[in-house]
C-alpha cells in the first residue's frame, strides 16, 4: 500500500539492539539505567542487556532524550528497535507514529486514529524479539492444520502471518495435514470462559464445554474450573477401583502438581534453545577412542615440580591437541551454511564451563598455535570471569569447535552436543589407570576416553576418526605442545 | 379544624410505632446486626403521622433517606420493613435496597432516597399520573430544610405550580443539613419563603405537634385533591440522633442542652398529656398501644432474624423487566 | 404493507403518534415539543392531535422532566419524556442514573419503568462543544437503562416504537443530522427488536461494526473498498446496551477482522467494550487487532473547518480497514 510520506517525518533517531557478538542474534534488556525521557549524551550507560552468553550495558551513540520501547525482560533480536532518542523530552515517536506530527501542517494525518501507517510500513522483521508475529487466527489454524507456523511468510500487517498464511501454506509446511479442513483437530472453543479459566483449563486437560459458567460472569470462570476438577477427583476417590484394566477413557486425574518450574528464559532459555536447534539441524554422531596420558600426567608432574601455580590441567593439554589437529584436518574446523561446507581460516577452540545454573562455551583463540602456558592461561581467565559472570562478548564469540569436559565428575563416555554453527564438539571423559597387557606384561596405564561429535554432513566417519586419532597422538607426545607455532 | 378523638388515637399510634420501630433499629444497628447505613427518624414522628394520617391508602408518597417513618406512617408492615434493613430476602424489596431505598408501591410509597432532594421530581411525575388518570388521588413529597438547597428541588416545585399539580411539599426542617446548621447554608429564615418564589401557598406549623401537622396536611391534601395545585407546609421539626446511627449527644455540630431542650417537647409524650387531659385515651390505654407496638417490633425482629439471606441468583434479577405494554401488543414486529 | 417514503424525523413522529393512538396511557412531556413541535420539529402536529394534558411543554428543567417521567411510570403510566440535546442528559444525570435506572432493582423488582427518553445527540451542525456529544458509552454503562441510536428511518419507526412499549427505563437517541434521512418506511405500526443487530450489508473479509450516523458513512466506505476487493461486512448494532454481541462475534469469526466505528470520543468509548468483547469471544478468529475509529479526545469544536476533521468519515473509515485488512487481500486471497 501506499504510504503517506509525511507520517515517515520522525525526528527521533532509532536506538537499536545492538549486536555485540558473531553469534549474538537477540538480547534481553534487564535494566534501563535512564528514565523515560531523561537526557542522554554520547557514551552514556543507556540500559543493560542480557544476551545469550553475558550482561553488558550499552551506550548511547549519540545524544538526545531517551524514550524507551522496550520493556524490562522484553527479548528484542539484534537490530530491532528499543528506543527513541528525541530531540526533546516531550516527543513521543515510535509506536504512535503520528504524534510527532500532530497540531502540525497535517491534521488528517493526526487525526487518524487507526493502526499507524508507519507501522505498516516498517521494515520490521517478522521475527520481533524471538517471537514469530503471528495473528491469534493464524495459530490456531496452524494447531487445527497441523501447519508449522515457522515456515510461513507473513502477509499481514507489519508482516503478521495471519489465517490465510496458514491456509495456504505449502504441503511441506504441514508435517501431516488433516485430512479434511471441515474436522478441524482442535475443537474450537466455542465455551464462555475467561482467560484465566482457559488457562487453568489447558493446563488441567479440563473440557471447558464440562464447566458450569458463573451465574453471575455468565461464563466459565477459573474457580469454575477449579471446582470442576476438585469434583471429578471427589468422584474418582468416591468410585470403586475397577478389578479389570483401568478404563482409559476415563476422565485422568491432574498431574501432580509441579513443584517447581523454571522458565526457559535467559541462559537457560538459550542453552534449550540452541541445543534443541542443534540436534534438529545437524547429522550428529559421536565416536568414542582411547587415550593413553600416561606422557602428560608425567609431562605435568615435572611442570609442576618445577612451576606449581603455571601447571597446565589436562584439559589444557587436550586443548593444544585438539587445536592442533584442527589444523591438520581443516573439514572439521568448517560450518554449514546455505552455501556449502564453509572451512574457516582460524581455529578458537570453545571451552564449555559449567555453572551453577548453566554453561557458558568462552572460546580460546588461535588454539592451533598458541603455546600450553598461554592455553592454560587463558583457560584458567575465562573460567574464573565465567564463574563470575564477568566474560565480555568477544570471550565467548567465535569459537570453531568446543571441548567439553566431564571427566572431574566420573564420566567416561558420552555424547556431546555440537554447539552451532561448528561441525564438531569433544567430550573429554576421566583419566582412568586401567591395567592392560603390554606383550606378555602386565602393566597399568593411564588412559581416557575421547567423545567425539560431529555432524554427518560437513564429514565422514573416516576422516572424523583421524582426525580424533591426530588428538590421541598429540596427547602422547605432550612436549610438542608447549611451544607456540608459527602461523602457517 | 376540630380532630375527632379517633384520629388522634391513629395519630398517636402511628408516631408509638415510628419511635419503637426508630429505637429498635438503632438498637440492632449498635448490635452489628443492621447493615450499612441507618437515618433514623426519631423525634419527627409528628410529622409523618400527621401528613400520612390525611392521605388515602392509594395517594403516593416520596420519601428521603431518613424513610422509614414515613413508611411506618403510610402502613408500612414491620415484618417486612425489619427484614429489609437486615438484607433478608424477605423485605420489601428482597434485600436489594435497604434501609436507604426502602420502599412499598402497594402502599404508594415509592421509596426512600439515597439522593437529597430527588424524590421531589419524582413525586411531581406521580402527581401527574394522578390527576392524569382522574382518579383523585395526590402525591406528597417528603423533604428537609438541607434539600430545599438543592436544583432538583427548585425544579420540582417550580414544575408542579407551572402545570398545577396535585401534590404537597412537605418539609421536615430539623435545622441541620447532615452536621451543618440551617443557618450556616441558608440566608432566609423560613424554607415558606422559598415557596413565594413558585406561587406555591405555604405553611409553616410545629413539628413537634403531630394535630398541627395532621390539620396543615388535610387543608393541603383537600386543595390538591379539588385541582388547586401544589401547596407547602414546613414543619419546625428535630431530630434526636444524628445523621446517622444513634450516637446521640457530645458531637460538636449541635449543644447537648439544645436536644435536651427539644425533647422537652416531645411529640409522642406531650401529645400523650393532651389525650390524658382530654379523657380520650388513658395512661392504662396508652401503655397498652406501647406494649402492643412493643411485641409486633419483637416478632419482626424475630421473622427478619429468621427469613432468608437473598440466594446469589438473585443478584442479577430484577435489572431489567422482561414485559412490555399490553395494550401496544397488536403492533407488528419488524419486517426487516 | 403500504410504504411511503418518509423521514427518520416523521418516522420518529409517527412512533409516537401511533403509540400514543393505540395506548392513553402514553404521553409526551419536555421543552418545546408541544405547541412548537420540537426544535427538530420531531414532536410536530402532536399536542395539536392529543391536547396540551397529553403532549407536555415543560419548564427548562432537565431533573425534573425526567422526574416527571419516572414518577408517570412507576405509577402506571407509559411516558415519553424529551431531553433536547444528548448533552443535557448532564443535568438530569441524577434521576437518570440514580432514580430510572436503578428503581426496578432497588425496589426489590416490584417497579415497573415504561419509561423513554428521547434526545437528540451527534455533531455536524456546528453546534460546538455543549450540543454536539455523542454520549451514549455513558449511559450504556449503567444497569437498568436500554440505549437505541437508529441509522435510518426503518429502524427509527420501529425502534422508537419498542422503546415505548418495553418496561424498561430506554434511551432513544436520535442522530441529528439523519432528521432529514428519507427512505421507505411502512404505514402500520411496528416494532424492531430491542437488542438485536442488523447486518447492513454481508462481507467476508472484515466486519465492521458501527451505528446512528457513523453506520451510513462506514456503508459509504464499504463501497470504496468492494471495488478494491475489500468486502466489509457491516453490523448496524442499532441497540448499543443491551449489545447483541452474539452478531459481532459471529460475523468476526468469520472475517477475522474487526473495525469499530463510532462518533463518540474513541477513548472509553463504545469501540473498547466491543473491542474487548470480541478478543474475549474471538481471540483465536483475530488476524489483526480489533482498530477503532472515534473522534479524538477533544470537545466538539464549533469552526466547521474544525468539525470536519472531528468526525469520522467514510475515507477515515476506509483507511482504517485497509490497515487492518490491506496486507491480507493482496496476493493472498483465493480460499
Amino acid at each position: 500500500m501506499s504510504l503517506h510520506a509525511r507520517s515517515l517525518v520522525l525526528v527521533a533517531r532509532e536506538f537499536r539492539m545492538p549486536k555485540l557478538g558473531l553469534t549474538m542474534e537477540e538480547g534481553t534488556i534487564v535494566e534501563w539505567l535512564v528514565a523515560r525521557g531523561e537526557r542522554v549524551e554520547i557514551g552514556d550507560p543507556v540500559l543493560s542487556i542480557e544476551t545469550d552468553k553475558v550482561e553488558t550495558e550499552v551506550e548511547a551513540s549519540a545524544p538526545g532524550w531517551l524514550h524507551q520501547v522496550g520493556d524490562v525482560g522484553s527479548t528484542h533480536a539484534c537490530g530491532s528497535i528499543i528506543g527513541w532518542l528525541a530531540d526533546s523530552a516531550d516527543e513521543t515517536p515510535g509506536h504512535s507514529g503520528i504524534s510527532g506530527t500532530m497540531g502540525s501542517a497535517q491534521p488528517e494525518l493526526a487525526l487518524t486514529d487507526t493502526i499507524s501507517s508507519v507501522l505498516i510500513a516498517s521494515t520490521n522483521p517478522v521475527i520481533d524479539g524471538g517471537r514469530i508475529r503471528s495473528s491469534p487466527n493464524a495459530r490456531r489454524l496452524a494447531g487445527e492444520l497441523r501447519v508449522d507456523i515457522r515456515t510461513l511468510t507473513g502477509s499481514g500487517p507489519m508482516g503478521r502471518i495471519i489465517g490465510a498464511d496458514v491456509l495456504e501454506a505449502p504441503p511441506s509446511a504441514a508435517s501431516s495435514r488433516a485430512p479434511d479442513r471441515a474436522t478441524p483437530l482442535v475443537e474450537a472453543v466455542s465455551a464462555r470462559a475467561t482467560g484465566a479459566a482457559r488457562i487453568l483449563a489447558d493446563l488441567l486437560g479440563v473440557d471447558l464445554a464440562h464447566v458450569a459458567p458463573d451465574p453471575i460472569e455468565q461464563r466459565v470462570t477459573r474457580e469454575g474450573v477449579a471446582a470442576h476438577v476438585r469434583r471429578l477427583l471427589a468422584s474418582i476417590e468416591a468410585a470403586p477401583r475397577p478389578s479389570g484394566p483401568s478404563d482409559t477413557s476415563a476422565p485422568l486425574p491432574p498431574t501432580e502438581a509441579p513443584a517447581a518450574v523454571r522458565r526457559l528464559t535467559g541462559m537457560r532459555g538459550t542453552i534449550a534453545k540452541r541445543m534443541h536447534a542443534s540436534l534438529t539441524e545437524m547429522a550428529q554422531l559421536t565416536l568414542t577412542m582411547h587415550a593413553d596420558v600416561a606422557a602428560v600426567l608425567a609431562h605435568r608432574s615435572a611442570w609442576r615440580e618445577r612451576e606449581p601455580r603455571s601447571t597446565p590441567g589436562i584439559t589444557d593439554y587436550v586443548i593444544a591437541a585438539v587445536g592442533r589437529a584442527l589444523r591438520q584436518h581443516p573439514a572439521m574446523n568448517a560450518t554449514v551454511t546455505q552455501d556449502g561446507i564453509v572451512q574457516l581460516a582460524d581455529v578458537h577452540v570453545g571451552l564449555a564451563v559449567a555453572l551453577r545454573d548453566g554453561l557458558l562455551v568462552p572460546v580460546i583463540r588461535h588454539a592451533d598455535r598458541a603455546g600450553l602456558v598461554a592455553i592454560s592461561a587463558e583457560s584458567r581467565r575465562l573460567a574464573a570471569a565465567a564463574r563470575q559472570a564477568a566474560l565480555g562478548p568477544d570471550d565467548m564469540a567465535g569459537g570453531t569447535f568446543s571441548v567439553s569436559t566431564l571427566g572431574a565428575f566420573g564420566v567416561d563416555s558420552f555424547t556431546p552436543i555440537i554447539n552451532p554453527p561448528n561441525v564438531g564438539i569433544l567430550g573429554v571423559g576421566r583419566v582412568r589407570h586401567d591395567i592392560v597387557l603390554d606383550g606378555d606384561r602386565v602393566t597399568t596405564a593411564a588412559g581416557m576416553t575421547l567423545s567425539l561429535t560431529w555432524d554427518h554432513r560437513a564429514l565422514d566417519g573416516v576422516p572424523a576418526a583421524a582426525f580424533c586419532r591426530s588428538i590421541v597422538e598429540g596427547l602422547a607426545a605432550p612436549a610438542d605442545l608447549v611451544y607456540p607455532r608459527s602461523a602457517r | 379544624m376540630e380532630v375527632m378523638n379517633e384520629v388522634r388515637r391513629d395519630l398517636h399510634r402511628r408516631m408509638v410505632r415510628i419511635r419503637l420501630f426508630e429505637e429498635a433499629a438503632g438498637r440492632l444497628a449498635e448490635d452489628a446486626r443492621l447493615p450499612g447505613f441507618l437515618h433514623l427518624y426519631v423525634g419527627q414522628e409528628a410529622v409523618a403521622a400527621g401528613v400520612c394520617a390525611a392521605l388515602n391508602d392509594d395517594d403516593h408518597i416520596t420519601s428521603t433517606h431518613r424513610g422509614h417513618g414515613h413508611l411506618v406512617a403510610k402502613g408500612g408492615d414491620f415484618n417486612r420493613m425489619m427484614a429489609e434493613l437486615m438484607g433478608k430476602s424477605t423485605g420489601y424489596c428482597k434485600g436489594k435496597g435497604g434501609s436507604m431505598h426502602i420502599s412499598a408501591l402497594d402502599l404508594g410509597m415509592l421509596g426512600a432516597n439515597g439522593i437529597v432532594g430527588a424524590g421531589s421530581p419524582i413525586a411531581v411525575g406521580a402527581a401527574f399520573a394522578n390527576r392524569y388518570r382522574g382518579r383523585g388521588q395526590v402525591a406528597a413529597t417528603f423533604f428537609g430544610d438541607g434539600a430545599t438547597n438543592i436544583g432538583a428541588f427548585h425544579e420540582a416545585a417550580n414544575m408542579a405550580a407551572a402545570l398545577h399539580l396535585p401534590i404537597v411539599f412537605a418539609c421536615e426542617n430539623n435545622e441541620y443539613a447532615e452536621f451543618t446548621a440551617r443557618a450556616d447554608t441558608m440566608a432566609i429564615d423560613h424554607i415558606i419563603e422559598r415557596a413565594a418564589g413558585y406561587g406555591i401557598p405555604a405553611v409553616i406549623v410545629d413539628g413537634m405537634d403531630v394535630c398541627a401537622v395532621h390539620e396543615a396536611a388535610l387543608e393541603a391534601v383537600d386543595n390538591a385533591r379539588r385541582g388547586n395545585g401544589p401547596s407547602l407546609i414546613e414543619a419546625k421539626t428535630y431530630r434526636y440522633y444524628n445523621h446517622h446511627g444513634i450516637q446521640n449527644l457530645g458531637l460538636p455540630y449541635r449543644g447537648d442542652a439544645e436536644v435536651a431542650e427539644w425533647k422537652e417537647r416531645d411529640p409522642i409524650f406531650s401529645f400523650e398529656a393532651v389525650l390524658a387531659d382530654d379523657g380520650c385515651m388513658s395512661a392504662t390505654e396508652v401503655e397498652h398501644v406501647w406494649q402492643e407496638v412493643r411485641d409486633e417490633i419483637a416478632m419482626a425482629i424475630t421473622f427478619a432474624e429468621e427469613s432468608p439471606l437473598p440466594e446469589p441468583d438473585q443478584l442479577l434479577v430484577d435489572v431489567y423487566s422482561t414485559t412490555s405494554s399490553a395494550a401496544m401488543s397488536l403492533v407488528g414486529g419488524a419486517s426487516r | 404493507m403500504a410504504e411511503r417514503r418518509i423521514s427518520y424525523g416523521a418516522a420518529f413522529n409517527e412512533a409516537v403518534r401511533q403509540a400514543m393512538e393505540s395506548d392513553p396511557d402514553v404521553f409526551c412531556a419536555g421543552e418545546d415539543i408541544g405547541a412548537f413541535g420540537g426544535v427538530f420539529a420531531t414532536y410536530a402536529g402532536l399536542q395539536a392531535q392529543f391536547g396540551r394534558e397529553r403532549v407536555v411543554d415543560t419548564p427548562i428543567s432537565e431533573q425534573a422532566i425526567v422526574g416527571l417521567g419516572i414518577g408517570a411510570a412507576v405509577t402506571g403510566l407509559r411516558p415519553i419524556v424529551d431531553l433536547m440535546f444528548m448533552d443535557f442528559i448532564c443535568v438530569a444525570m441524577d434521576q437518570i442514573v440514580n432514580q430510572a435506572a436503578k428503581l426496578k432493582y432497588m425496589f426489590g423488582g416490584t417497579a415497573t419503568l415504561p419509561l423513554t427518553i428521547t434526545t437528540a445527540g451527534g455533531a455536524g451542525l456546528s453546534a460546538a462543544a455543549q450540543h454536539s456529544q455523542s454520549l451514549e458509552a455513558i449511559l450504556c454503562h449503567v444497569p437498568g437503562l436500554k440505549v437505541v441510536f437508529p441509522s435510518n428511518p426503518y429502524d427509527m419507526k420501529g425502534l422508537m416504537t419498542a422503546c415505548i412499549m418495553d418496561d424498561n427505563p430506554t434511551v432513544m437517541i436520535k442522530h441529528k443530522r439523519l432528521i432529514g434521512m428519507k427512505a421507505m418506511v411502512p404505514e402500520e405500526p411496528y416494532s424492531v427488536p430491542l437488542g438485536v443487530a442488523r447486518i447492513a450489508r454481508p462481507g467476508s473479509h472484515v466486519t465492521v461494526v458501527s451505528y446512528g450516523r457513523m453506520l451510513n458513512e462506514s456503508l459509504v466506505a464499504a463501497e470504496q473498498l468492494a471495488t478494491e476487493g475489500i468486502e466489509c461486512e457491516v453490523i448496524d448494532l442499532r441497540t448499543l446496551q443491551p449489545l447483541d454481541t452474539a452478531t459481532i462475534v459471529e460475523s468476526v469469526r468469520r472475517t477475522n477482522h474487526a473495525v469499530v466505528v463510532h462518533e463518540a470520543v474513541r477513548f472509553g468509548g463504545l469501540g473498547a467494550e466491543i473491542a474487548s468483547q470480541i478478543q474475549e469471544e474471538a481471540f483465536d478468529y483475530l488476524d489483526a487487532p480489533v482498530a477503532r475509529i472515534g473522534a479524538p479526545f477533544s470537545p466538539v469544536p464549533f469552526s466547521p473547518a474544525l468539525e470536519q476533521h472531528y468526525v469520522p468519515d467514510a475515507p477515515r473509515i476506509a483507511a482504517a480497514v485497509r490497515d487492518v485488512v490491506a496486507r491480507a487481500i493482496v496476493g493472498a486471497r483465493g480460499t
